[in-house]
């Protein structure tokens, strides 16, 4: 598989702070791709970034093998949905998706209209009297009909409720699958958008700490709960991500086991159940942040 | 580089593009006309006004395209500041975008000098001061007077998105500096020789000639500005 | 797939096993693409790929050609050997430790079981 998007050794610094610190990546070609992250994190820089919309401080971005700084070429493959696009003043739906069709090469007309009615974003009020998830509703039709072959959204669902979420996955999914193409799309509504994903990128406090394919990650882990003494007893040489104590009781997300040292565990009392990614990923964020709750 | 999915196209296709994309709403290309109508329709009947009841050597010069000027002015800054960050999310570089642009507004004022002096050549004096004929040398000069309003306008919006407000504050102050200094050079150099704005002065030769020189400096600039602002 | 965190291939997999076993697929029989189960159970491809996969590495599944995905002759009864002999492990001895835990003999659940044929 190609790799579309290669990242090495990137850092981004704003006036002191650092938004994103020596990240490495690679994203092949066709594929959905989570960018998974907390508020901060770097997420939105890193997207930037990739989109040319920003310049590195320092290491390199290539995409189509050349940096896609101000490179036309390269950006004319790329759509960057971002959570705050502000269009121009009266606009109404009908003049962004005009616009989309001039800028995109791709642009599916009939698969936008259908998209509107499905989102069901009034046609006739102006963008900007548009609610936030009827706005994020307009992202997203201009970032899927688009069929850019390097789609970028960044949190594309803000402001939009469950069903609409739900509308977004399933309509998402179902045009990946029909127009396979690059789609790299972040989130902190991990388990939400789980199934979906291929692989994950978990970036915390601008570096990467997590960088799996999402099966693999998925039953890498464990939650061990059970008597503080039997968990201690069971553990020890494994690697624990989190702990919590409740009286005599504790709780474990353990990383390491196999399935026989599940069975083992479950036979000498022990509740063993696989951790979902979710919890995996943010016992794996809270351990590198050092924060760890004890419940006394 | 990798084969690309979508091929890379000409400059003019991508500077098109940007064109394509500024009249999407059709209406922005006839609202300037409006308002510019409008303003001359008042700005005729204060005049009328004024001339009926004031002394004749007392008498106030109102031009529309001024009206026309000031507010392209005002929708160049809007335009540019909007269509900014939908643009590059919509895969448009920065030089692109900037240059298209210019191209949008060129091409938009060439339509907005051709409505003017057509309405001249049919009422004969829709302007009141200098541009009451009709002709090659007046249709240049307002083409290039609208073009260099709107290139300084998104000239100084470029500034505004690439270097903030320090960048606002440093260009006007140094603008202000000049525009301070010129007229200070003026009475230092000429004396008490201020050359008046009254029309009989200055004939319509000499004003296109200024005019065009002014725009002209000010597209310059406003490229110069443009090309500094898309690069890092 | 469901909330736990096992890997959703597995679970997939799992899924048409026993489909397979309960003769809801026959031998020989198509059995959906790749794409219609990523679509009806939401999940990546990539994912439906990987459980489709491993039913072709354990001759479940074999692939016709530009048609698609078929059921082995023969895989309904390995497939019924295979979960035999997972069954003890996977049901009997949750039931002794759950039945110790409760102080449940093993007589009682004779009895319990004496009511069913099977």
């Amino acid at each position: 598989m190609t790799k579309v998007i290669e990242v090495n050794n990137l850092t981004k610094s704003y006036r002191g702070a650092t938004a994103v610190d020596s990240v490495s990546l690679a994203i092949e070609e066709n594929g959905i791709y989570g960018l998974l992250g907390r508020n901060g994190a770097g997420k939105t820089t890193l997207m930037k970034l990739v989109a040319g919309h920003e310049l590195a401080s320092t290491g390199e971005i290539s995409v189509y093998g050349a940096s896609p700084f101000e490179n036309s070429a390269v950006l004319a493959n790329m759509a960057f949905i971002r959570e705050s696009l502000r269009y121009s003043e009266n606009y109404k739906i009908g003049h962004v998706l005009k616009a989309a069709k001039i800028a995109f090469a791709n642009w599916d007309d009939a698969f936008a209209q259908s998209l509107v009615d499905k989102f069901q974003i009034p046609r006739k009020r102006l963008v900007r009297k548009l609610s936030r998830g009827q706005l994020s509703a307009v992202g997203v039709v201009v970032g899927l009909a688009a069929r850019a072959p390097i789609t970028i959204l960044d949190e594309p669902y803000i402001g939009m409720d469950a069903v609409a979420r739900k509308h977004f996955y399933d309509i998402l999914l179902a045009d990946y699958i029909k127009h396979p193409r690059t789609i790299v799309l972040s989130t902190h509504l991990i388990d939400e958008v789980a199934d979906l994903l291929e692989h994950v990128f978990v970036i915390d406090q601008g570096r990467i700490i997590l960088d799996a394919n999402t099966e693999d990650l998925r039953g890498s882990a464990a939650v061990i709960e059970g008597s503080t003494e039997s968990v201690d007893d069971a553990v020890a040489g494994f690697v624990i991500l989190e702990s919590q104590t409740i009286g005599t009781q504790k709780r474990v997300v353990a990383q390491g086991l196999k399935a026989e040292d599940a069975a083992r565990l479950q036979s000498a009392g022990l509740a063993v159940k696989p951790a979902t990614l979710q919890q995996l990923i943010i016992s794996q964020t809270n351990m590198d942040s050092s924060e760890k709750v004890e419940v006394a | 580089m990798t084969t690309l999915p979508i091929q890379q196209q000409t400059l003019v296709q991508r500077l098109w593009k940007v064109v394509g994309i500024n009249v999407v709403r059709p209406w922005v290309l006839v609202l300037p006309l409006v308002i510019m109508t409008a303003l001359f329709l008042v700005t005729g009947i204060l005049s009328w006004l004024t001339i009926a009841f004031v002394p004749a050597d007392g008498q106030l010069w109102f031009s529309p395209e001024f009206f026309l000027i000031i507010f392209l002015f005002l929708t160049a800054n809007q335009t540019i500041y909007h269509e900014y960050a939908v643009s590059l999310s919509f895969g448009i570089s920065r030089s692109d975008f900037y240059f298209g642009s210019l191209l949008n507004f060129a091409l938009q004022s060439i339509w907005y000098a051709v409505v003017c002096l057509s309405i001249a050549a049919v009422t004969g004096s829709f302007f009141l001061n200098e541009f009451s004929g009709v002709g090659v040398t007046n249709f240049v000069s307002l083409i290039v007077l609208f073009i260099g309003t709107q290139a300084l306008a998104a000239s100084t919006t470029a500034i505004y998105l690439r270097w903030g407000k320090p960048g606002m504050l440093t260009f006007f102050g140094g603008l202000a500096l000049v525009l301070v200094a010129l007229p200070v050079l003026a009475v230092s150099d000429l004396g008490s020789e201020l050359p008046t704005l009254n029309s009989e002065t200055l004939t319509m030769l000499e004003t296109n000639v200024i005019g065009s020189a002014v725009a002209l400096i000010l597209i310059t600039l406003g490229y110069l500005i443009i090309r500094k602002a898309s690069v890092r | 797939m469901d909330e736990s965190g096992r890997p959703i291939f597995l679970q997939l997999a799992e899924q048409l096993e026993n489909q397979i076993i309960s003769d809801q697929f026959e031998e020989e029989s198509q059995v959906p693409s790749i794409n219609e189960l990523a679509t009806f159970h939401s999940i990546n491809p990539a994912t439906a790929l990987k459980a489709i996969n491993q039913l072709v590495d354990d001759a479940t599944l074999y692939k016709k050609r530009g048609i698609g995905m078929f059921v082995n002759a023969g895989a309904k009864q390995a497939l019924i050997t295979k979960h035999s002999q997972k069954f003890r492990a996977e049901f009997v001895e949750p039931l002794i430790i759950e039945a110790r835990k409760l102080g449940i003999t093993s007589q009682e659940i004779i009895q319990m079981l004496g009511k069913e044929s099977f």
